[in-house]
């Protein structure tokens, strides 16, 4: 049938040098040159283009009956009823809608589907005399406001005890011409989340937004909102990556974003999330870039940002520090004594009259007062506005307005892409109980406190997935443990911040109990204190909580209390730990295990690590010891 | 926008005639300085999935709940943009007498290059002018920024 069509509309054009030779003659009444249009957009199979797929956001579909469908789960942004998987059915449909009559507003199809109207007209050689004529004053209107010259890749790093912003998450900013002459503040930022009803509770939406109950949605908003919303309420950094697009290429991208206004698409945390919406954007004007295809599985954004370096599209990059790391950069930038008047004026205003602060020169008011009123702030973050806190912060702005400050400056860290990569595979050669091993071990991301810390935040760690399969020698093969999730947040105590520090762990393990080594289902987590020593030295302690399924126990869920402490040594060479740990069960049952692990960063992507253990276990005590080779990528 | 939620009985006595409910009810220029957070649970969420809660804007005029996405605050008959969530960022600028949120405003109101330095130091010996006290609204503190720019040979041209 279809071919019959198109043979049809081939003999009919075969006399002819061209559509437009046609369309000039004015025998074709408008019906006619629809109807032409149509059938040139089949004889060229327009609709087999990359660029029209990826306009319609198709993937790869084994359970659709054209082998593919969209993303976009929303049927306002197909015109055909079977546009979700049927790329020549919406073709069809989309021309159809550009050369309706009626409704010739902001609705119409012109308007609404931009880069699909310019693209077609470029590749059918649209006759804009023989179509209706819309009149696109929204368009119009959002182009002039968001009036873009290049395009950044932004991306707000981890911060610690911020466990939602565990992989970090990008965005687009766009930016006008000459921004180095104005503020970037004013630039608008596109950003692809979910969008929540309030009225959720947390379980709700745990559940819902990784298995993909909500929508997500395109929004657009000056960038100052993302700076107070990341630098600011989050406390993270943020690192800006200007692409190397062209102004047309903007153009372009913006065309597109506009299609997308308030259309739905599925939202899911691992995938289809923030960072794999806009590798789409980025690939869709640019043919030859490949990144959505990198990323099958999971599409964390660290990731999405290496592989955005990878191809070439970085010109620059620019480092946003958070206010609490500048906080941090100005109280370390004072004497340790001097530091402390800060803190003093926060709570007191009255301290500026005492001989202590009066004897500091100028510029260390300056300072003092700019810290008081900085930490003031981030107080003020985890409460609700507070008539003391307010008046405080109004006179020190007073005094800050007699003294000044100067601009802080925060030493710039490696950017995150220069970190390992987010996978880990390794082998390792050990003994356990004079009982020798060989074992692999597969992480399907991210970091733990070990690993090359280059790139990534210091004390942050964040494991899913994690597993080990041992081979014994006498014992055999033997599964070690599969840990779920492992997360570890140390953020260290000073005079100004009093940050709690934890951890939560839930998974399988093997573990000796009862003359016997067996394996268990568990969970643990628990909170306590961190503090850095020096620059590179840290010490935290813990108290734990663990409940086990263990089937030596009478109980079916055994629980246990305890406590953890480690040193953290940051090391030229790697990172080093000490770390003791015990926990008393319920069934007077009890575990120790003193540990000393030293990882050997080998470049990178590479790394060796050794660990010598020494565990007690009610009257037995044993050691485990092994050294491996750790490959990330 | 949504943590910058603010008790509206608060803003509402000060609003001045010159605007009409700038923003809305809980969002907008009647934010006061000095500002918390509000704590929604939803923060959280929102955050997980770097989402937004119900205020979904484009970059357009108005947001999807009725908070302004570019104020109704006006200067020299053109709608203002809506900095107001910014203002204590600004605050802190202006008694410095530098900083991005003090470019910023100064660059939304057409502020030329040449002219930005004059802006900052005439921005911070007002300091006082422009935040009487710790409980101006950020419509008031953006009217007084006008009134004192009027009043500057050099910037008057910018807040006619």
């Amino acid at each position: 049938m279809h071919r019959i069509f198109l043979l049809l509309s081939l003999l009919l054009l075969g006399g002819l040098s061209g559509f437009n030779v046609l369309a000039d003659t004015g025998v074709a009444s408008q019906p006619h040159y629809v109807e032409l249009v149509k059938q040139k957009a089949a004889t060229l199979r327009l609709s087999e283009e990359d660029t029209w797929r990826r306009l319609l956001h198709f993937r790869r579909d084994y359970f659709s009956a054209t082998g593919v469908s969209s993303y976009v789960d929303d049927e306002t942004y197909f015109y055909s009823d079977d546009g979700f998987f049927d790329a020549e059915s919406e073709l069809q449909a989309t021309i159809d809608a550009l050369f309706i009559e009626d409704g010739l507003d902001n609705q119409h199809a012109q308007c609404r589907f931009v880069y699909r109207f310019k693209w077609l007209t470029s590749q059918l050689k649209l006759d804009a005399a023989k179509m209706p004529a819309a009149s696109c004053t929204d368009y119009a209107e959002w182009r002039a406001q968001v009036n873009a010259h290049s395009v950044s890749l932004i991306f707000p790093a981890t911060a610690l005890n911020s466990p939602s912003s565990m992989f970090g998450h990008t965005l687009l900013r766009f930016d006008p011409k000459d921004i180095e002459g104005g503020s970037d503040w004013l630039s608008y930022a596109l950003n692809f989340g979910a969008n929540i009803n309030n009225d959720d509770n947390s379980v709700s939406f745990a559940f819902r937004g990784l298995a993909g109950g909500y929508p997500g949605v395109y929004n657009m908003m000056r960038y100052f909102e993302k700076i107070k919303e990341y630098n600011r309420m989050e406390n993270r950094d943020i690192w800006e990556y200007k692409l190397n697009y062209t102004p047309e290429e903007v153009d372009l991208i913006l065309t597109h974003v506009w299609e997308l206004k308030d259309i739905n698409f599925d939202y899911y945390f691992f995938d289809e999330n923030c960072a794999f919406r806009l590798l789409e954007l980025l690939e869709l004007v640019r043919p030859e870039v490949n990144l959505t295809e990198r990323f099958k599985l999971d599409a964390i954004p660290t990731n999405t940002v290496r592989a955005v370096v990878e191809e070439g599209l970085v010109e620059s990059t620019y480092f946003r520090p958070s206010e609490l790391a500048e906080l941090h950069a100005r109280i370390n930038s004072l004497p340790k004594s001097i530091q402390r008047l800060g803190k003093e004026l926060s709570n007191d205003i009255g301290m500026m009259d005492t001989p202590e602060f009066s004897t500091l020169s100028q510029e260390q008011k300056g300072e003092v007062v700019q810290i008081a009123y900085s930490y003031l702030r981030y107080e003020q973050l985890q409460i609700p506005r507070n008539e003391a806190m307010a008046k405080r912060s109004y006179q020190l702005l007073l005094a800050l307005n007699k003294l000044s400050s100067k601009k802080v400056v925060v030493d710039r860290p490696d950017a995150p892409e220069t970190g390992h990569k987010t996978i880990t595979a390794g082998v390792s050669l050990g003994e356990r109980n004079d009982d020798v091993f060989q074992q692999v071990n597969y992480r399907v991301t991210y970091h733990d406190l070990l690993d090359n810390e280059k790139g990534y935040l210091r004390g942050a760690q964040i494991i899913l997935f994690n597993t080990e399969v041992r081979h014994y020698n006498d014992g055999g093969l033997k599964f070690n443990r599969f840990d779920v999730v492992d997360i570890t947040s140390l953020s260290k105590r000073n005079m100004f911040l009093k940050p709690l520090s934890w951890k939560v762990q839930f998974g399988y393990e093997r573990v000796y109990s009862r003359d016997e080594e067996v394996g268990v289902f568990q969970l643990n987590g628990g909170a306590g204190h961190s503090y850095e020593l020096s620059d590179s030295v840290e010490l935290f302690g813990i108290l734990t909580g663990r409940i086990e399924h263990n089937k030596q126990f009478n109980s079916i869920i055994e629980p246990a209390i305890g406590v953890e402490a480690g040193l953290l040594y940051y090391s030229p060479i790697g990172t080093q730990k000490i770390d003791l740990s015990g926990s008393q069960f319920l069934n007077d049952d009890y575990r120790m295990r003193a540990e000393f692990a030293q990882n050997f960063n080998l470049g990178v992507d590479h790394a060796l690590r050794l660990s010598l253990a020494q565990e007690w276990h009610n009257d037995d005590d044993f050691y485990d010891i092994s050294l491996g080779y750790r490959y990330y990528f | 926008m949504k943590r910058f939620l603010l008790a509206t009985s608060l803003m509402a006595a000060s609003l001045s005639a010159s605007a009409v409910a700038p923003g809305g009810d809980s969002c907008g220029w009647g934010n006061m300085f000095f500002d918390g957070q509000s704590g929604l649970p939803s923060h959280v969420i929102a955050s997980i999935t770097n989402g937004t809660s119900g205020n979904a804007t484009f970059g357009m005029t108005s947001g999807t709940n009725g908070c302004s996405a570019n104020g109704t605050l006006t200067y020299g008959g053109k709608s203002m943009i809506d900095m107001s969530s910014i203002m204590t960022e600004f605050s802190e600028d202006v008694a410095r007498g530098h900083g991005d949120a003090l470019t910023t405003v100064a660059v939304a109101l057409n502020v030329e290059a040449e002219d930005r330095q004059v802006f900052d130091a005439v921005m911070h010996e007002n300091f006082a002018v422009i935040f009487p006290s710790e409980n101006v609204t950020a419509e008031d503190a953006m009217m007084s920024v006008l009134k004192v720019m009027k009043s500057d040979a050099r910037l008057s041209k910018y807040a006619a």
